[in-house]
């Protein structure tokens, strides 16, 4: 449609709910390799191989709700990542893994705090090193991931979404359907838990 | 740490993040065309209810896909049995019993003379006997001229569009479609005309034509009532045997004997007797045992050594023979069979012997 901002979503996913193939494929562009990586790390290294089950379903998910779809607060963005972390949740519990739509026994405690004198934090490399060294940050990023695997789901998705696709505390509350304490409660959680794993990837500054 | 904190990226996470191993992951192509197919799929589909709304079939299943379509699918069940039944019952005595509306056409051959039917019919000879002996004369040979000049050519006609080959009839069944029961009753009402005028008083004119041949068929079947192709090959297909049962036994013979304008003849064997008192009376008393009984035979068998044969001239104008109790005759490229008894063909051949 030529009356389409190519730069709005929800303009773009209108035009396709009233058949513009152009406008889905645009949409798909831009948002296919950002929802494939976050498939992929919400499900974890256990449940890797269903990847491309969720991302797809995801996308039919999209398809078939195109004539009821309505921003509603949300854009499509969001929207589109949240249906893609529900079907995540499914396989992962589908798989036997063990997720707790509450984030675990974590929402219940106060803010996890690192210990001040943890060995993570003592063994980071000098910022000047290691912002020039690619094979350090592959190995941080790869640590990351594995970081990652360790927590629960819904936790894994707050970060993802959060970090990685700018959400809110707002929108990730909205998002997840739960509330705007629980969802900074998960947040809180997974950075630390993040932190503390990362150890010596870390600089030691970030204690503070 | 503060909300305000924890709303910060942490950049040596998101750091981290980026540099992942898997931040080139990608969907594989081939995952990615099936999406993209199943929305142009899903497009094309819009597009299509959209150009079928509000036409009767998107309307029809959408009252259909109701919750009350069980009940609405049986009652339009019950409706358009109710319809299809009625229309049968309206269809069903109009169509005819065991073959197509040809069945009851004329022959076209006979045609021609229909105008002269009417008045023929009140004269006809009612004895082959006496219609072969005056057909012997030449004032009664040319008397019916009309009547019965076109009956040789399109007789011949008839035989190279529609008869069978004249050496192939037919043993025991008479008609493939002998067993319709209005067919039967047809023939059967055919059969007796022919045996009263053969066999009927030998007093009659001379001249009379063949007035069953002539007479028009009760119902006349134009070409043009059906458009169906499939009809026009079983009507052609039946044609020939159709006209065949048309044209009776004593017309035939009184046709070719007059047609012939010779003296007509009995032969048997190496004996030739001419068609006199004696022969008159046998040929009488056999047309009146046959009343009815004769039956045109089709299909295909070898026809055996005549035992009598009717002459007119120098031409043979029929064959008789006795198989199977029953007395047959071969005029012009037809059979016919008249089943008798074993007892009255023997009192002929005793007849015929005395000749």
């Amino acid at each position: 449609m030529n009356t389409t901002d190519p730069d709005d979503d929800d303009a773009l996913m209108r035009a396709f709910a009233h058949g513009d193939m152009r406008a889905f494929e645009r949409l798909y562009a831009r948002h296919h390799a950002a929802l494939y990586r976050f498939v992929r790390r919400v499900l974890g290294s256990a449940h890797a191989a269903q990847t491309d089950e969720v991302f797809q379903d995801t996308w039919l998910r999209v398809v078939n709700a195109r004539a009821r779809w309505a921003p509603q607060g949300a854009t499509f963005r969001t929207w589109l990542f949240t249906l893609a972390h529900h079907r995540a949740i499914d396989v992962l519990r589908k798989g036997g893994r063990e997720v707790s739509l509450d984030g675990g026994a974590d929402d219940e405690r106060g803010p996890w705090q690192p210990a001040a004198d943890a060995q993570a934090w003592r063994d980071w490399p000098s910022t000047a090193s290691a912002t020039e060294d690619s094979a350090f940050w592959r190995a941080a990023g790869q640590r990351l991931l594995d970081c990652l695997d360790t927590l629960p789901a819904p936790q894994r998705s707050v970060f993802l979404l959060h970090h990685e696709d700018g959400l809110g505390l707002d929108d990730l509350a909205r998002a997840l359907d739960v509330g705007f304490e629980t969802a900074k409660s998960r947040l809180r959680y997974a950075m630390s838990k993040l932190r503390t794993c990362m150890g010596a990837y870390l600089p030691q500054g970030s204690l503070s | 740490m503060t909300q305000r904190d924890d709303e910060k990226r942490d950049a040596h996470l998101l750091a981290a993040l980026r540099n992942a191993p898997d931040r080139q992951a990608a969907p594989p192509p081939e995952l990615s065309a099936a999406i993209l197919a199943a929305a142009r799929a899903a497009v094309r589909r819009d597009e299509q209810a959209t150009r079928e709304r509000g036409s009767w079939r998107a309307r029809a299943s959408a009252w259909f896909g109701r919750p009350h379509a069980p009940w609405t699918a049986a009652f339009g069940t019950l409706v358009l049995g109710a319809i299809l039944g009625l229309m049968w019952s309206a269809i069903a005595p109009t169509l005819p019993p065991s073959e197509p509306p040809m069945a009851d056409a004329p022959a076209p051959s006979r045609t021609p003379s229909a105008p002269s039917a009417p008045v023929q019919a009140a004269a006809e000879p009612k004895a082959l006997g006496d219609t072969l002996a005056k057909a012997a004369t030449p004032a009664a040979a040319t008397q019916p001229s009309k009547a019965t000049a076109a009956a040789p050519a399109s007789k011949g006609k008839e035989a190279r569009t529609h008869e069978p080959p004249p050496q192939a009839f037919g043993g025991a069944a008479a008609d493939p479609r002998a067993g319709s029961k209005e067919r039967a009753q047809a023939e059967q009402q055919r059969s007796d005309e022919l045996s009263r005028r053969i066999g009927a008083d030998a007093a009659g004119a001379a001249n009379a034509a063949p007035a069953a041949a002539a007479a028009p068929a009760p119902r006349a079947v134009q070409e043009s009532d059906s458009a169906s192709g499939r009809l026009r090959q079983e009507r052609a297909a039946t044609a020939p045997l159709l006209a065949a049962k048309r044209a009776d036994l004593a017309s035939s013979l009184d046709a070719q004997v007059r047609a012939a304008s010779g003296e007509a003849a009995w032969q048997a064997a190496a004996a030739s007797w001419p068609n006199g008192e004696a022969q008159r009376r046998w040929w009488a008393s056999v047309m009146q045992a046959t009343q009815g009984r004769w039956q045109l035979q089709t299909g295909g068998r070898a026809l055996p050594v005549p035992w009598l044969t009717l002459t007119a001239g120098q031409r043979s104008v029929a064959q008789f023979w006795i198989e199977d109790g029953a007395l047959w005759v071969r005029e012009d490229d037809r059979v016919w069979r008249a089943a008798v008894g074993e007892a009255q063909l023997r009192e002929w051949q005793e007849a015929v012997s005395r000749w």
